[in-house]
């Protein structure tokens, strides 16, 4: 016995793959990426010396970004950039300041991306930051960081 | 230890990032003030940023963290942003500013780091660059415009400076240039030539004049 079978019509072939086609046409579109900038935290650190901030700046900014670097020599605002992307360009970056006040310092957080295609809003990259810094702070204290 | 409060004048160090970038920051410009309030730092810094973005606005209140967006005037995403720091020491305080524009901006983050911070301190500034306007014209260059089919009625196509036509109908294809030769890719390829004034282009089925 043979079942009777509904046999698409052309018409409603060309529709499926017309719907096909705009569903992937749609989503490849890339969304335009936006500048997200984040002033995050400022910290003020008594009875260290500055060169402790700018030690725990470049580690904190290696340790999220790469390759931090001091805008200056000396001068201790430290920079970086994320790793970049197949067109060796960054999609991420943050800033660190230290300045040195009475006998200890204020450092400072700021932070850009590019949304997409960088995961982390800039907010949740200078949490990050604040988290490898305060780390570094710790293992700074640490019987077993001491040489 | 070198003490901020006793420091004349400012200290300004510039650094542009070097990396290339998707996104690219620019860093440095710090100003040390001996005598001076919070709130005449936020003041500046409000202005300051207002002058080439928008919305400054301090974060939390009362903070001296000032934060703008970019461009003027823009709708869509952001392009550009800057923060200014006022921090308070001793008598006055330090006042620190941070800019980050996307790669493709017509000016990058040192240049609008400088003059907002020139802006903050009175010094003279210098105009942003701003977008390279669309070649206008017919070109032979470049295929941008309108193009009105000779041959076949109604059918025009717009070109634009991103490789994108789109026909009277809104369906969508690209264009290339090469020489004079043109590959059009609209329900298939086609290969026309432009003619030297850069008025017309034909061949691969079609005929077409630039509205220019």
């Amino acid at each position: 016995m043979r079942l009777p079978v509904a046999k698409p019509s052309s018409y409603r072939f060309a529709l499926l793959i017309a719907a096909f086609a705009f569903a992937f046409g749609t989503s490849g579109a890339p969304a335009p990426a936006a500048l997200d900038m984040y002033v995050g935290a400022r910290t003020v650190v008594q009875n260290e010396p500055i060169g402790d901030c700018s030690t725990k700046a470049k580690n904190a900014l290696n340790a999220v970004l790469q390759n931090a670097f001091e805008a200056g020599e000396g001068t201790g605002q430290w920079l970086a950039y994320g790793p970049p992307d197949y067109s060796g360009h960054a999609n991420a970056t943050a800033v660190i300041h230290c300045f040195p006040v009475d006998n200890g310092y204020v450092v400072t957080f700021t932070c850009a991306v590019d949304v997409p295609p960088n995961p982390d809003t800039a907010s949740a990259l200078c949490a990050k930051l604040v988290a490898a810094f305060d780390a570094g702070k710790t293992a700074a204290f640490l019987p077993s960081a001491r040489y | 230890m070198r003490r901020f409060t006793l420091a004349l004048g400012f200290l300004m160090l510039v650094s542009s990032a070097a990396a290339p970038g998707a996104v690219s920051m620019s860093t440095g410009i710090r100003y040390v003030i001996p005598e001076g309030s919070l709130q005449e730092c936020s003041s500046k810094a409000q202005t300051a940023l207002n002058a080439y973005l928008q919305g400054a606005a301090e974060s939390p209140a009362g903070s001296g963290d000032w934060l703008a967006f970019g461009p003027i005037g823009g709708h869509g995403p952001s392009t550009a942003a800057a923060a200014v720091r006022c921090s308070p020491v001793d008598k006055g305080y330090v006042v620190t500013f941070t800019c980050a524009v996307q790669i493709g901006n017509p000016y990058d983050a040192t240049a609008l780091c400088t003059d907002i911070a020139h802006n903050f301190s009175g010094k003279p500034v210098t105009a942003l660059a701003t977008p390279t306007p669309l070649p206008t014209g017919c070109s032979t260059t470049n295929l941008l415009g309108t193009w009105v089919s000779n041959d076949k009625s109604g059918l025009t196509f717009t070109m634009d400076i991103n490789g994108d036509l789109t026909d009277n109908q809104g369906v969508s294809g690209n264009w290339g240039l090469v020489g004079n030769t043109v590959t059009l890719t609209y329900y298939g390829n086609h290969t026309l030539t432009l003619s030297p004034d850069g008025k017309h282009m034909s061949g691969g089925g079609y005929d077409l004049t630039r509205k220019c």
